[in-house]
C-alpha cells in the first residue's frame, strides 16, 4: 500500500538532522529525540491498523439508514477489487442482521450476480474497473460504495475516504436520487456532499 | 558538529536495521461495530489519548463540536462555539475574549490555564500563554472540521497550560479534490469578511490555503459611566470599538509527511481606556500577530504509530496606549511589545500489545528571544527584559484492559523548564462499561502551569511591577467521576461530579506600598462541580443538547468565593430540518450573577441566538442568516484589573448575513 512508497530511515534521518542543523539548538535533548526517531524508522512496515474496520463498521452503519424498495429477508453484501477488504467484510459481517435482515457476503460476484446485490463494495485500484462497475449499476436500486475522493465524483453513492486520522463519508446525492434508494437525514448530515463530476454526468 | 559523528551512527544503526521488517498483519477490531454512525465519523480523539478510540471510552470527559454545529449555529468565534459547552463560559472586555471553566477564571488571565492547540500544534504563545478565542483566535472558523474539548487535567500528556483542559481544533481536510471555495458575510456595526479558500489534489499530494480579511467598525457609541465627566467625553466612546484581522493558513500533504501553518494579526481598538490610558482615544489599540510552521511524519510500522515533528513559532504583541490627555503637551504615547521566535520538536510512539496498548513520548523547545519592551514615542526604552528559557518534557501513558469491561490508564509527564526546575503530572483514569450503553469513569489527574515571563519579569510603572521574588509552578489537582448512560436509541445523559485543588495559584494582587500590582504565588482555590447534560438525536435530524453546570469555588485561606465565578450556567441547544432545504437553530443560555474583580455584583445574564441555514440540498451554495441576542437582553460581563470598570455591557440584539459557494474541478484519477 502507500506505506511501500518511501524508502523508510533515510528520509527520517535526513529529515531529522535537517531540522537539527537549521535550529541550531543541538541540546542533547533534541539529538536524543531525533536519535531516538532515526531507530524507530528503521522498523517501518507497511501494517493497516484499525482503517479496515471503521470501513466495515461503517459499511454496518449505513445499511440501516439506507431503505431498499424492495428488502428482502437477507441483505446481500458484495465486494469487487483487489484489496484486501473484500477479507474483512465478509470476517466481520457475514451472519450479522441488520433491521432483522441477515446479511450475506459476496466476494467478486460476476455480473448477472452483481444485480442481486444490495451493497456493492467497489475497491478495484484501476479507475477503468471502477467505472466499469459504476456504468452497470448505474440507475440501480443497488448502494454503491467505494474508498477514495474521486469515487462519489465519478458517479459512485458513497466515498468512505481516509481524512488525516478518520474516516469520513463523501455522499454523491445525485447518484442517489437516480434511484429508488433513500438515505437518512442521519447520514447526509455527518457527510460531505458532492455532486456528479462531468464524467458521471454523461 | 559535536554530535555529527552520533547522527552517522544513528544513519548506520538505521541501515541495519532497515531489512528488518515484519509481515503485514491486519488487525481487525470487532469493537469497531458496536459504534454509531456518529461516533464513527469522531472515531478518532487524539487530544485525550493519542490514538484512534471511541470518545466514550477516553479517559476524560470529551467534548466534540463539528463544523457542521459551527454552520448551523452561526457561531462566529472560539469563544462562541466553547462556551455553548456544559461548564464553559466566556467574559469579553472589548479588547479580548476570556474563557471561565467549571467557575475558574482568574481576573487579568489571558487563557493560560486551558491549553489550545491546532491540528495538535500548541497555540498558547511563550510571552503571556495566551489561548485567543475571539476575533484574536488565528485560524478561520470556516476552516474547521471538528473541535475535541477534552475537560479536567491533562498535564500528564501535554505539560503546562493543561490545567482545566485541552481545546484541539482540527482543520477540514481536503476532500473535494480541485475546488475554490469564496465565501462573505457581512453584520451588524458595518462587519464584513471575505475568504478565498482553494483545495488542491494531485496524486498522492493534497492540500487546502485559505485567506480572509475581517473588519468591523463596532459600536458606534458606548457609554460608561464611570467615566462620565466633562473632561472624558461625559463617558461616550465615541468610535473606538474597531476589529480586523487578516489570516492566512495553509496545510500540504504527501503520503506521510504533512507541512502546515498559519500567520494571523489582529487589530482591536480598546473603548475602554484600560491600562490608564485616556478614555475615547483612538490611538489605543492592541495588535496580536501570530505564525507557525510545522512539518510532521506519520508512519504505522510494527512498532507502532509513529509521529515525529518540528516547528518554528512567532508571536507578537503591540499594545499602544495614549496618556496625560487628548491634547500636547501633556500627551505622551506609550508603546509596549512583547514578543518572542520558538522551534520545537516532538516524537512520540503509540503501540498496541495485544489488548493493552502505549504511548511514549519526548519533546524539546528553545525560544530564540522573547523580548518584553516598554517605550514612550521619542524617548529610549523605559523597560526591557530578554530571555532565552528552554524546556524539556518525557512522557508515557499506558492502557491496560486486563478484564472486558474495565480499562485502566496510567500516565505520567515529567517537565524541566530551563527557568523553573522540573515538574511532574500523573494521571490515572479507571473505565468501566457493565454494557454497551453505559459508561463509568473515575479521573484523578494533577496538571501545571509554569509562570510566563510576563507576570515573571513584565513592569510597566503604571499597573504592574515585577514580582519580588521568583514565581513558581501553579498545581490543580482534580478528582473527577463521570457517568455516561445512552437511555434509548437516540438520549444520552451525562453527570460529571469534579473537585478542583489549586495550589500556589498565580494571581495578580495590588501592592500597596506602591499602588501598583504584581503576580504572585497566592493561597490555596477549591472549585467543587456537578454537570448534567441530556442530548437527544433523532433520525429526522431533529438534534437538542441541554446542561446544567453547577460550581462553587472558594478561596481556602479566605475563605470568599472566587470573582468572575457564576454558580449555575444553563445552556440548551437545538437544531431542527424545516424543510428539504433549511435548517433551523436555537440557543439559550443563562448564566447566573458573578462577582467582579472590584468585588461588585455582576447580574445574571440571558442570551438567545437564533440562526436559520440552508443545507445540503442547495448544492454548491451555502446561506445562512442570524440573530445574536435575538431578545436584546442587557448583560454585562466581568472585566478584570486593567479597566476602571468593574463590568462591561455586551451587544444587543445583532445580525449576521453569509453566503457561500464553492466551484469543483474535476480532477484526473488516472
Amino acid at each position: 500500500m502507500e506505506s511501500t512508497l518511501h524508502p523508510p530511515g533515510m528520509r527520517l534521518s535526513c529529515l531529522a538532522a535537517g531540522i537539527a542543523a537549521w535550529t541550531r539548538v543541538n541540546k542533547f535533548c533534541c539529538l536524543l529525540v531525533f536519535l531516538a526517531a532515526s531507530l524507530l524508522g528503521s522498523f517501518l512496515n507497511a501494517q493497516e491498523l484499525d482503517e479496515r474496520a471503521i470501513r466495515v463498521a461503517y459499511v454496518y452503519n449505513l445499511t440501516k439508514y439506507v431503505d431498499w424498495p424492495s428488502a428482502g429477508n437477507q441483505l446481500v453484501v458484495c465486494y469487487v477489487g483487489d484489496g484486501p477488504m473484500g477479507e474483512a467484510l465478509e470476517k466481520m459481517l457475514a451472519g450479522k442482521t441488520s433491521e432483522s435482515r441477515l446479511i450475506r457476503v459476496v466476494l467478486s460476484p460476476n455480473d448477472d450476480d452483481l444485480d442481486k446485490c444490495d451493497v456493492v463494495y467497489v475497491a478495484y485500484s484501476s479507475p477503468l474497473k471502477v467505472h466499469a462497475t459504476l456504468d452497470h449499476l448505474r440507475n440501480k436500486s443497488v448502494l454503491t460504495l467505494g474508498d477514495s475522493v474521486s469515487f462519489p465524483k465519478n458517479g459512485g453513492m458513497i466515498g468512505l475516504v481516509r481524512v488525516g486520522q478518520q474516516v469520513q463519508m463523501i455522499v454523491n446525492l445525485d447518484a442517489i436520487q437516480r434511484t429508488r434508494l433513500k438515505i437518512s437525514s442521519r447520514v447526509l448530515n455527518l457527510a460531505t456532499i458532492v455532486h456528479d463530476g462531468p464524467e458521471a454526468r454523461n | 558538529m559535536k554530535y555529527g559523528r552520533l547522527i552517522l551512527v544513528a544513519e548506520f544503526v538505521a541501515c541495519l536495521f532497515s531489512g528488518w521488517t515484519l509481515n503485514a498483519q491486519s488487525q481487525s477490531d470487532p469493537g469497531a461495530m458496536s459504534l454509531s454512525i456518529e461516533e464513527l465519523t469522531h472515531a478518532k480523539v487524539f487530544s485525550a489519548s493519542k490514538h484512534l478510540e471511541d470518545s466514550r471510552q477516553a479517559p476524560s470527559s470529551v467534548s466534540t463540536i463539528t463544523a457542521e454545529d459551527i454552520r448551523r449555529y452561526g457561531w462566529r468565534t472560539l469563544g462562541d462555539a466553547l462556551s455553548s459547552l456544559r461548564g464553559f463560559y466566556t467574559s469579553y472586555d472589548r479588547d479580548y475574549t476570556y474563557l471561565g471553566v467549571r467557575g475558574i477564571l482568574r481576573p487579568g488571565d489571558y487563557n493560560s490555564r486551558v491549553l489550545l492547540l491546532v491540528n495538535g500544534h500548541r497555540m498558547n504563545d511563550d510571552v503571556f500563554d495566551n489561548a485567543f478565542i475571539g476575533t484574536e483566535f488565528a485560524l478561520d472558523l470556516d476552516l474547521i472540521d471538528h473541535i475535541e474539548v477534552v475537560r479536567g487535567p491533562s498535564s500528564s500528556l501535554f505539560g503546562t497550560n493543561a490545567l482545566f483542559g485541552v481545546i484541539n481544533v482540527i482543520t477540514r481536510h481536503n476532500v473535494s479534490g480541485t475546488s475554490i471555495e469564496l465565501s462573505g458575510d457581512t453584520s451588524s456595526f458595518l462587519g464584513r469578511t471575505g475568504r478565498l479558500n482553494t483545495t488542491i489534489q494531485k496524486g498522492q499530494l493534497s492540500g487546502i490555503f485559505s485567506g480572509s480579511l475581517y473588519r468591523s467598525a463596532g459600536q458606534p457609541r458606548l457609554f460608561f459611566p464611570e467615566f462620565a465627566s466633562p473632561a472624558t467625553n461625559n463617558g461616550w466612546a465615541v468610535d473606538v470599538d474597531g476589529d480586523r484581522f487578516e489570516h492566512a493558513f495553509g496545510d500540504l500533504q504527501y503520503g506521510n509527511f504533512r507541512i502546515h501553518g498559519l500567520y494571523s494579526t489582529r487589530v482591536k481598538i480598546i473603548p475602554t481606556g484600560s491600562f490608564g490610558a485616556n478614555f475615547n482615544d483612538p490611538t489605543n489599540r492592541s495588535t496580536d500577530s501570530r505564525a507557525y510552521v510545522e512539518m510532521s511524519y506519520h508512519r504505522a510500522v510494527s512498532l507502532g504509530d509513529i509521529d515525529i515533528r518540528g516547528y518554528y513559532d512567532w508571536y507578537g504583541f503591540l499594545g499602544i496606549a495614549a496618556f496625560g490627555g487628548l491634547t500636547p503637551p501633556n500627551r505622551l504615547v506609550g508603546k509596549t511589545f512583547g514578543g518572542a521566535h520558538w522551534v520545537g520538536t516532538e516524537a512520540s510512539l503509540n503501540r498496541q500489545i495485544g489488548r493493552h496498548r502505549i504511548i511514549i513520548g519526548a519533546d524539546y523547545e528553545h525560544d530564540i528571544r522573547i523580548l518584553q519592551e516598554n517605550d514612550w514615542v521619542g524617548q529610549p526604552a523605559s523597560f526591557v527584559d530578554r530571555r532565552q528559557p528552554s524546556r524539556a518534557a518525557l512522557y508515557g501513558e499506558g492502557e491496560l484492559n486486563l478484564i472486558p469491561k474495565l480499562s485502566i490508564r496510567l500516565g505520567a509527564r515529567l517537565d524541566w523548564f530551563s527557568l523553573y526546575g522540573t515538574s511532574l503530572s500523573p494521571r490515572i483514569a479507571i473505565v468501566y462499561s457493565p454494557d454497551s450503553r453505559t459508561t463509568v469513569k473515575y479521573i484523578y489527574g494533577r496538571a501545571f502551569r509554569a509562570p510566563n515571563v510576563y507576570e515573571n519579569y513584565y513592569s510597566d510603572g503604571i499597573v504592574l511591577e515585577a514580582p519580588t521574588t521568583l514565581l513558581k509552578p501553579e498545581t490543580i489537582g482534580t478528582n473527577e467521576v463521570i457517568l455516561e448512560r445512552g437511555l434509548s436509541s437516540w438520549l444520552q445523559v451525562t453527570v460529571d461530579a469534579s473537585y478542583n485543588h489549586l495550589q500556589d495559584l498565580i494571581d495578580q494582587v495590588p501592592d500597596p506600598t506602591t499602588g501598583l500590582s504584581h503576580f504572585v504565588n497566592v493561597g490555596r482555590d477549591r472549585g467543587r462541580n456537578l454537570e448534567v447534560e441530556l442530548e437527544a438525536k433523532r433520525t429526522s435530524g431533529l438534534a437538542v443538547r441541554a446542561s446544567l453546570s453547577m460550581a462553587d469555588t472558594s478561596n481556602s485561606t479566605l475563605l470568599t468565593n472566587l470573582e468572575n465565578s457564576p454558580r449555575k450556567l444553563v445552556k440548551i441547544n437545538g437544531t431542527v430540518p424545516l424543510s428539504r432545504f433549511f435548517f433551523g437553530a436555537l440557543e439559550s443560555r443563562y448564566i447566573s450573577a458573578q462577582q467582579s474583580y472590584q468585588g461588585t455584583r455582576v447580574p445574571p445574564a440571558f442570551l438567545t441566538n437564533a440562526t436559520l441555514s440552508t443545507g445540503p440540498a442547495l448544492r454548491d451554495w451555502e446561506i445562512s442568516a442570524s440573530c445574536y441576542n435575538a431578545l436584546n437582553n442587557g448583560r454585562f460581563d466581568p472585566a478584570g484589573p486593567a479597566l476602571e470598570q468593574p463590568e462591561i455591557r455586551q451587544d444587543g440584539r445583532t445580525f449576521l448575513f453569509k453566503v457561500s459557494r464553492s466551484l469543483s474541478f474535476e480532477h484526473s484519477t488516472k
